[in-house]
């Protein structure tokens, strides 16, 4: 599992980051770097490659993005 | 993340080099070894190395000197005789009994000294919860367990051989069985199903952000 694979399909919890950094102009390697995380990881998050998520990387998300958790996740049925 | 990870154990990269040198030490003293044990040298110790022409024998005193025991003190008694019996192998059988003695051992140590090394450089490599680790370990362990087997051979190969030679009617026949080596090959496969779970845990964690 790579960060360069792209973005994956995914049942269940989504990340929507892509979106929110889209929305408050910001690049992943700015990001990256205020909340903490490597690129790698940032991007495997962005990509929907992600098994699991701290909640430090959550509450920094927020923090840097000033949002709420549901706005960076959505939970979406699995079919 | 690899060096994340060793910063957090507290991981002396020394260590792993010093252990790679000294398994790598091992298997090239194991390869010598098992080289001298296929031509035929029979027991190597600080004072030589025995070929197939010399054995070491237990003699039984009664057979040899039966008075000397009675010339010794009450509850003071000799048991065995330690013996050099110069043998002639001759024919296929015998000189296979030469290197049963000693080759099987080596042949051993080596494949276990192998694996030791990968199993070592998987950790030089920081990544050593491995599946393929699990399997070495397993191994390694069953063929400690059943070592004890092999010594058991040689001992047999040596009586044989013995028992053929000049001293053929004075031994003592004798079998050692070792049940220390069984206990280590059961620890290690127990560790072995630790590290299966290590596996695991390192599998939840990976894709962790």
């Amino acid at each position: 599992m790579t960060a360069d694979d792209g973005p994956a399909e995914r049942d269940g919890i989504v990340v929507h980051l892509d979106r929110l950094l889209a929305e408050r102009d910001l690049t992943l390697t700015e990001l990256a770097s205020r909340v903490g995380v490597t690129l790698v990881n940032l991007s495997v998050l962005k990509n929907n490659r992600a098994r699991a998520i701290r909640f430090s990387t959550l509450d920094a998300l927020c923090r840097e993005l000033d949002c709420q958790p549901g706005d960076i996740l959505s939970y979406a049925e699995p079919q | 993340m690899v060096g994340l990870v060793r910063r957090a154990v507290g991981f002396d990269w020394f260590d792993v080099r010093a252990l790679e040198g000294l398994v790598t030490a091992g298997l090239v003293v194991a390869s010598v070894v098992a080289l001298m044990a296929l031509a035929g040298v029979s027991s190597i110790g600080l004072s030589g190395a025995r070929t197939g022409t010399s054995l070491a024998a237990d003699l039984d005193p009664a057979k040899v000197a039966p008075e000397l025991n009675q010339a010794l003190p009450a509850g003071v008694d000799v048991e065995a005789l330690r013996a050099t019996v110069a043998s002639t192998p001759s024919g296929l059988f015998e000189h296979v009994l030469v290197r049963l003695q000693v080759l099987p051992i080596a042949v051993l140590a080596l494949v276990v000294l192998i694996l030791m090394r990968r199993i070592v450089r998987s950790v030089a490599a920081g990544d050593p919860f491995v599946e393929e680790n699990v399997r070495r370990l397993r191994i390694i362990g069953w063929l400690v367990a059943l070592s004890p087997l092999l010594l058991v051979i040689a001992q047999i190969s040596r009586s044989e051989l013995v028992a053929r030679s000049a001293a053929g009617s004075l031994a003592l026949p004798h079998i050692t069985i070792a049940f220390v080596p069984i206990l280590i090959g059961g620890l290690l496969l127990v560790l072995a199903q630790v590290f299966a779970e290590g596996v695991r845990l390192r599998q939840d964690t990976e894709g962790l952000v």
